[in-house]
């Protein structure tokens, strides 16, 4: 790239290429973030990508007010296309790829912050710029002193011939769950707890709902990873809900653990709930989830449009009503942290479901075809779900999993916290302990 | 784009025709990119089809699964 030798034109092309090396390095951290399955950590790791996307809003308005660039077009370099590079083999993040691949674009970042503080320092036209070159890094990723800053990498330029959003590059194939959680009951067989307003139900729903928010929080880090062609703002709100969705895993996971004695004060010393949540609280069990996981399948088999149709505004958006009437439900009065989390979850749906609006108007403006796309991926809800069902076995296909759905002879699944046909209970009324079953 | 494809974790292959509303789910290792070929392998019983009424009915039979809270 020809750059001037005037110090205002390389500045400008060096926040340019400041500005691109940060928002690389931003969409290369979501895989961290989606690769980390303790949920404490993701929920810290998915608010600092936040500081780091909004350390890039910085420079893009920066850039917009001194030198009246235009607003960015995300997408990633040639030199740096994760399809070419070796950070996912089988669909799967190589920690230690990834790692060296952020380090070498974190000195990058360095070196191009140096230069321009060199520019600044000088040339005396520019020289009150310094403070604010210094600030325009997160300080997550400032260099620290004596640190070697320099670049193997050459200046990457934005592909600017892309300006729909389209698919990249596809994403880790899998999401992990927080050690606290134990794949045990199938979703064929089962249905999760659902909201309740006893305890009982509302314990293992909380611990359940925690594995769920961690996952919307890697299919919004997904889209962000995988989709060019988005103004930085789509980045920003995808990451804005990241953050929320991982720092409510911690929350519902954190209120099951905290409702769990309440819990236990009231049930039958033999009751099935209460046998594994003192297990979880010694520390010799964990805490039965789905065998399917956290149902991220069905996300990553989403093209954007269907995950922001079926996550933000149908799931999300339909859930509103139901969480507003849930702060004031019976065990919110008598738990007040219950509360607090139900207030926190609404809000938080409710700027969701914007993001979900917001980014479906963008990618279709026109209304007529806007409905089409939801009603689309409304039909196509069931497949993606089917995928969740996928084993690792070579003969586990789609096909057969819709001939079984889409015919009338399945029974209607049963609760596994109230069933008493599964192989634990009857192990259990085998040693007498079914009395206190829910 | 009146036509969707995509891969699927099993290897199959999904087809949506987005005029008439219907999915193809094409096998394992056969190769259809387009509309065509998944009406040609479904004639020929190496892709199975489903009908919007097909499709709603596999979405009732799952909908005790929530993704996220209610």
């Amino acid at each position: 790239m020809a750059t001037s030798s005037k110090p205002i034109g390389r500045l400008k092309a060096r926040l340019a290429e400041l500005c691109t090396l940060t928002l690389h390095y931003a969409r290369l951290f979501t895989l961290v973030v989606i690769d980390e399955s303790e949920y404490r950590k993701k929920s810290q790791l998915a608010a600092r990508l936040l500081d780091i996307f909004q350390a890039v809003a910085n420079m893009e308005r920066w850039a917009a007010r001194q030198f009246h660039s235009s607003s960015l077009i995300v997408s990633w370099s040639d030199h740096l296309d994760p399809g070419k590079l070796d950070i996912l083999p089988n669909g799967r993040v190589d920690q230690e790829a990834l790692q060296a691949l952020l380090e070498e674009v974190w000195r990058a970042i360095g070196a191009t912050q140096a230069s321009m503080m060199d520019i600044c320092s000088s040339s005396r036209e520019f020289v009150h710029w310094t403070p604010i070159v210094k600030s325009l890094v997160p300080a997550c990723l400032s260099m620290p002193s004596g640190f070697a800053a320099f670049s193997r990498i050459d200046f990457l330029p934005q592909n600017k011939t892309i300006r729909t959003a389209i698919k990249r590059v596809t994403g880790p194939c899998a999401s992990s769950l927080d050690p606290s959680f134990s794949r045990e009951y199938s979703l064929q067989d089962y249905m999760a707890p659902v909201r309740a307003d006893s305890l009982d139900l509302v314990v293992p729903y909380f611990w359940t709902l925690s594995t769920r928010e961690a996952m919307v929080c890697d299919s919004c880090l997904l889209s962000s990873f995988e989709y060019d062609g988005l103004p930085l703002r789509f980045h920003q709100d995808m990451a804005q809900q990241a953050a929320d969705e991982a720092r409510h895993a911690v929350m519902y996971l954190d209120l099951a653990i905290e409702l769990m004695p309440a819990y236990l004060a009231s049930a039958n010393a033999d009751d099935r709930t209460a046998i594994i949540i003192r297990e979880f609280l010694d520390g010799t069990g964990r805490l039965p989830v789905p065998k399917e996981g956290n149902l991220y399948p069905c996300m990553w088999h989403a093209s954007l449009e269907e995950r922001l149709v079926i996550m933000q505004i149908a799931t999300e958006g339909e859930a509103v009503s139901a969480t507003r009437r849930a702060i004031d439900s019976s065990l919110a009065q008598t738990f007040p942290s219950v509360k607090r989390a139900f207030e926190v979850d609404y809000y938080d749906e409710v700027a969701h479901t914007r993001i979900g609006t917001r980014w479906l108007r963008h990618l279709r403006p026109d209304a007529r075809l806007r409905k089409t796309a939801i009603e689309e991926a409304a039909l196509l809800k069931g497949v993606l779900l089917l995928t969740c069902f996928l084993s690792d076995d070579d003969r586990s296909n789609v096909t057969t999993l819709m001939d079984r759905y889409g015919s009338d002879e399945r029974a209607g699944p049963r609760t596994f916290f109230l069933d008493r046909s599964t192989p634990e209970c009857q192990r259990d009324q085998g040693r007498g302990g079914s009395q206190g079953f829910p | 784009m009146s036509t969707l494809v995509r891969q699927l974790g099993s290897g199959e292959t999904m087809i949506f025709d987005k005029v008439k509303r219907e999915l193809f789910i094409v096998s394992k290792g056969e190769r259809a990119t387009t509309i065509d070929d998944a009406r040609k392998l479904h004639s020929e019983g190496r892709a199975s089809m489903f009908t919007k009424s097909q499709l709603g009915a596999i979405n009732s039979a799952l909908s005790h699964i929530v993704l996220l809270g209610e």
